[in-house]
């Protein structure tokens, strides 16, 4: 990277870019030669796509899309994520890719996963079933066998065979990658006037799409660039959780609510990145181990029930911010269920929160804006 | 002599009304009383002598008294979204107490959860514990897209039985014993068998009594069906209906009802097919509680195999076998909003189905949450439903 392509503005620019047009990171890989993989939320296994010689590619729904496709298959109401990403694919916004990928931890993932091979049987669905008895040691053989099995299917696909070196050169990529997002979130909150939550989102959200080769050396440097500067208190520091908050117009009026974003309980940003592969002999032990070492996720089962609960409270808690926004997902019921509890113990700690109910087809974020303004000013 | 006076439908009612009773003695004994998932291996808990009850029948029980609303409307009030599964939120204002009306069970002291007809169980359980401050013991069925369980997955059920089972027993205070396991997977196979025969009854074109009756013994199915007197009741209830008269003539249409019935408004949906003198003769739910195998493998792969455990190609192979013993002509779908792993397949399912030659329409409700439903849009699609049987009809040479 050159002194100018280094610059903050020139590294927000690239992340930007990368977040904001995920079908040109698509064409560039498919340019390239590569073949590229959907990775349909959660915890999508990318380490053992990038060893096999393949591009993970996030798919997480679209922005700016309404059902019409996909209404054959979904009724109206549910979940957007799921139908705007069949939706996608129905229209051709997916055209290059040999194959999407998802696990099925969810009641909207599971039809998704039919409806994906009734609708697409030319672009294959490879699910990955994960067990829920994340810290008992037999669910470690069990999903290292699906990651095994998805392996086969992705080499059948023209994936490269799965080697150790190559396995562990990924797995080492992307434990960077995740250490690197975890330092700038943190920076992130130390630095509202150079990144504003959207600009914040884009820097997170880029590392769907773009390959982690090209994002790792930018973010590393956006970080270098930010440590350099004075860091500042926000004023008005928040807690974002939910499944994701990409929206830029919601974005923007956080920012003129005159609210930063501390730190995010975001399934499509801190969760994904919170946990890393452990060191191990064998390396598809440690993807699998990293799977099992996932908690306090409103997705996954945790044996103590208070867990999840006290920890987006310590969150709050540990980033130093006053308040937190659950952005909910329409017909979410994996937040909705677990909203109450949530919210119980917020308001124990004393906490101040927010619920603002969210779609990918939302296109007027007026009333948000205004809770958000009164959020702020209740918590000013 | 119709089927609704025979002595032994009374027994089996009376038999399923016990259930709540035997959990209010044995809580008033001191014993802990389990709540527990439907399609959770209910010869675990019956191994043990552990007393359980369903909460999902309860809420199906008290949405058909009439008390769907304001329970709905009571988990609303604790912070519940409206569009949750209406099981469970009714489940959730149980237990915070919210109960005016209606039949009560026993308040859980640990909740047996199995999620192998959806993640939501899981997640309203967690609840469950976490507000209640009870044990929860899991038995992770993982949706795996697949038509068959693999062998690993089959594995990882089997490492889990024999852990749930240790945890069970010690939290039971009473030992695992093989013998007591194996006599609670005979009563589950004889009642499963007994229950598959009066199933099949509703074969015969001549069959003189509604497949919706059956909903009444589900309570059984659920919460008794590993005693040793079930499969008894249930036969006897076989030989009580083989023996009715048959119907002077056949149904003018036979339907499939598929989906969780819609509690609140049961009366209203099934008035205009009995007016137009529809016969129901198969659902999806009341075969789904017989459980088929030879010993523990075969009970965890079983298991596996629930209606939103299965893929859409298993799950139109059964729904086509189904309909084929059972003589259908058309199929009512019940979208039912609250179940989202059911309702997200329901429209392909409902195509394959209409390409296989049925008539099939589909209609909007909820299987507890009244404010689900609404008449005009039903009879409309009940209308078109009849006017397709009537169209076939008549091309048929
Ligand atoms: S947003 Fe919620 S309902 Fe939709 S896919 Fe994610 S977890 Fe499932
Ligand atoms: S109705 Fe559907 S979502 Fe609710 S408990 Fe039953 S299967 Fe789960």
């Amino acid at each position: 990277m050159t002194r100018e392509t280094r610059s903050l503005p020139a590294l927000l620019g690239w992340f930007e870019q990368a977040a904001s047009d995920p079908r040109a990171q698509l064409e560039a890989a498919l340019a390239r030669g590569e073949k590229a993989v959907g990775c349909l939320p959660y915890f999508a296994p990318e380490e053992l796509i990038h060893a096999m010689g393949m591009r993970p590619f996030g798919l997480w729904g679209a922005q700016g899309l309404s059902s019409s496709l996909s209404a054959r298959y979904f009724p109206p109401f549910y979940c957007s994520l799921a139908r705007l990403s069949l939706e996608l694919a129905l229209r051709g916004g997916l055209r290059g890719l040999c194959a999407v990928t998802g696990t099925l931890l969810c009641d909207t993932l599971r039809p998704l996963s039919q409806n994906w091979a009734a609708a697409l049987p030319e672009l294959p669905f490879l699910p990955l079933a994960c067990p829920q008895q994340r810290r008992e040691p037999f669910a470690l053989p069990y999903y290292r066998s699906q990651l095994e099995k998805l392996a086969r299917r992705l080499k059948a696909l023209g994936g490269r065979p799965l080697t150790l070196e190559a396995l562990e050169a990924s797995l080492r990529l992307y434990n960077s990658s995740r250490a690197a997002r975890r330092q700038f979130v943190a920076l992130a909150g130390q630095h509202p006037a150079q990144i504003s939550p959207l600009a914040r989102c884009q820097v997170l959200k880029a590392a769907l799409f773009a390959p982690a080769e090209e994002y790792l050396p930018r973010l590393t440097a956006l970080n270098q660039e930010l440590t350099a500067l004075p860091a500042r208190r926000p004023a008005l520091p928040v807690v974002v959780s939910g499944i994701l908050c990409d929206s830029p117009d919601l974005l923007r009026a956080f920012e003129s609510a005159g609210l930063t974003v501390a730190a995010d309980d975001l399934a499509m940003e801190s969760r994904s990145f919170r946990v890393d592969a452990p060191p191990d002999a064998d390396p598809l032990q440690s993807l699998a181990r990293r799977f099992c070492a996932q908690g306090a996720d409103p997705l996954l089962y945790d044996p103590d029930p208070g867990l999840r609960p006290r920890h987006v409270a310590e969150l709050v808690g540990r980033s130093g911010a006053r308040g937190l926004v659950l952005v909910l997902q329409q017909f979410c019921d994996v937040e909705e269920m677990e909203w109450p509890a949530l919210k119980a113990e917020l308001d124990r700690r004393g906490i101040p929160s927010l619920v603002i109910g969210a779609d990918q087809e939302t296109a007027d974020w007026g009333q948000a804006a205004t809770r958000l303004e009164a959020f702020a000013e209740e918590l000013g | 002599m119709d089927s609704f006076s025979l002595s032994a439908r009374q027994s089996l009612l009376e038999f399923g009304a016990q259930a709540s009773r035997l959990a209010w003695d044995a809580k008033k004994r001191g014993e802990p009383v389990g709540w527990m998932s439907t399609k959770f291996p209910a010869e675990i808990p019956a191994a043990l002598g552990l007393v359980t009850c369903c909460p999902e029948s309860q809420a199906a029980a008290l949405a058909s008294a009439g008390q769907g609303g304001p329970l709905c409307q009571a988990a609303d009030g604790l912070g519940f979204c409206a569009d949750l599964c209406s099981y469970s939120r009714i489940g959730l204002a149980l237990a915070a107490g919210c109960q005016q009306e209606g039949p009560r069970i026993p308040l859980p002291d640990f909740l047996l959860c199995c999620n192998n007809i959806c993640c939501n169980m899981l997640q309203w359980y967690q609840n469950l514990a976490r507000t209640l401050h009870i044990p929860l013991f899991l038995l992770d069925i993982p949706y795996t897209a697949q038509d068959e369980p693999d062998g690993e997955l089959i594995e990882y059920l089997r490492r889990q039985f024999y852990s749930l089972t240790r945890q069970l027993a010690a939290f039971a205070g009473r030992p695992w014993r093989e013998e007591d396991f194996r006599r609670a997977c005979r009563g589950a196979l004889a009642s499963a068998r007994a229950w598959q025969e009066v199933g099949r009854l509703l074969e015969d074109p001549l069959c003189p009594w509604d497949g919706m009756e059956l909903f009444d013994y589900m309570p059984v199915l659920v919460s008794r069906r590993c005693e040793a007197e079930t499969a008894g009741l249930l036969e006897e209830l076989g030989r009580q209906l083989a023996a009715l008269p048959p119907s002077p003539a056949p149904a003018r249409a036979r339907l499939m009802l598929e989906g969780t019935p819609c509690w609140p408004h049961l009366r209203q949906i099934l008035e205009p097919l009995r007016r137009a003198g529809i016969q129901i003769t198969a659902d999806t739910i009341t075969p789904s509680l017989g459980f088929f195998y030879r010993d523990l493998e075969g009970m965890l792969r079983a298991y596996c195999g629930t209606i939103n455990g299965s893929t859409l190609t298993k799950g139109l192979e059964s729904r086509r076998q189904l309909c084929r013993q059972r003589g259908v002509d058309g199929i009512l779908i019940h979208l039912n909003r609250g179940c989202r792993p059911w309702s997200g397949v329901l429209p392909q399912l409902g195509r394959d189905l209409s390409g296989e030659g049925w008539a099939v329409v589909s209609f909007d409700g909820d299987q507890a949450d009244p404010g689900g439903f609404a008449q005009a849009p039903y009879a409309t699609r009940v209308q078109g439903l009849l006017e397709m049987l009537e169209e076939r009809k008549e091309a048929q040479p």
